[in-house]
């Protein structure tokens, strides 16, 4: 048979994630501080929207990743999102009745990195299942 | 009170048995199969059920019809 196989690899992927997560917080670090000097205008959206793009390459890792992957592998990544969100969803509930006690709001930009982060916290329980 | 009650079934499955009697590694089946090694184990220790597809697969690379391969057991939950 000439099926080839999928080359996922936890290893890869985490590097391939954490490089396109560390390249978003330098951009969005080396961003988020100047947008507030500029003067309203296409400077300032485009310091704003900056770090979107390499935002991108984490979607890109991930979806690789996923491209990858054959069905076991599939249904852990799927089963590691769902895990991911629904813990990330309760503790933004809670966050959200914590901020009627006076606790800081978290912005919007931290809400996909931080669900995708929760994602690959769960990868590992999951995975242990099928092990 | 309902008739029947549900039944749980869990599907046992001879893919370690049979690999072995072919003399593969199981990375020779990953490969024949176009999956990963890793799910080969999974499969073989009970703890992933393939899809019908990949069992269809598994059925057709071990010349074997897909009931021989997979055991169906009801377990009654009372």
């Amino acid at each position: 048979m000439s099926n080839t196989i999928p080359q996922f690899s936890t290893k890869q992927y985490f590097f391939e994630l954490l490089g396109a997560f560390a390249i978003y917080t330098a951009v969005l670090f080396a961003t988020i501080g100047r947008v507030g000097d500029v003067a309203p205008g296409s400077t300032k959206m485009a310091l704003a929207l900056a770090p979107v793009f390499p935002l991108i390459l984490v979607f890109l890792a991930i979806m690789r990743a996923y491209k990858r992957s054959d069905e076991m592998h599939k249904r852990i990544l799927k089963e590691a999102f769902a895990m991911g969100a629904i813990i990330f969803g309760w503790l933004l509930i809670i966050l959200g009745f914590a901020e009627n006690g006076g606790a800081p709001k978290i912005p919007m930009v931290f809400i996909a990195p931080l669900l995708i982060g929760f994602w690959g916290l769960c990868m590992p329980i999951v995975l242990r299942r099928y092990k | 009170m309902y008739a029947h009650r549900a039944q749980e079934i869990q599907i046992e499955n001879l893919i370690k048995e049979l690999r072995k009697a072919e003399k593969w590694s199981q990375q020779d089946l990953a490969e024949r199969l176009g999956v990963s090694r890793q799910t080969i184990n999974a499969i073989e220790r009970q703890r992933y059920d393939p899809s019908l597809e990949l069992a269809f697969k598994l059925a057709e690379v071990f010349g074997q019809p897909i009931e021989a391969l997979f055991i169906p057991e009801t377990k009654d939950d009372a």
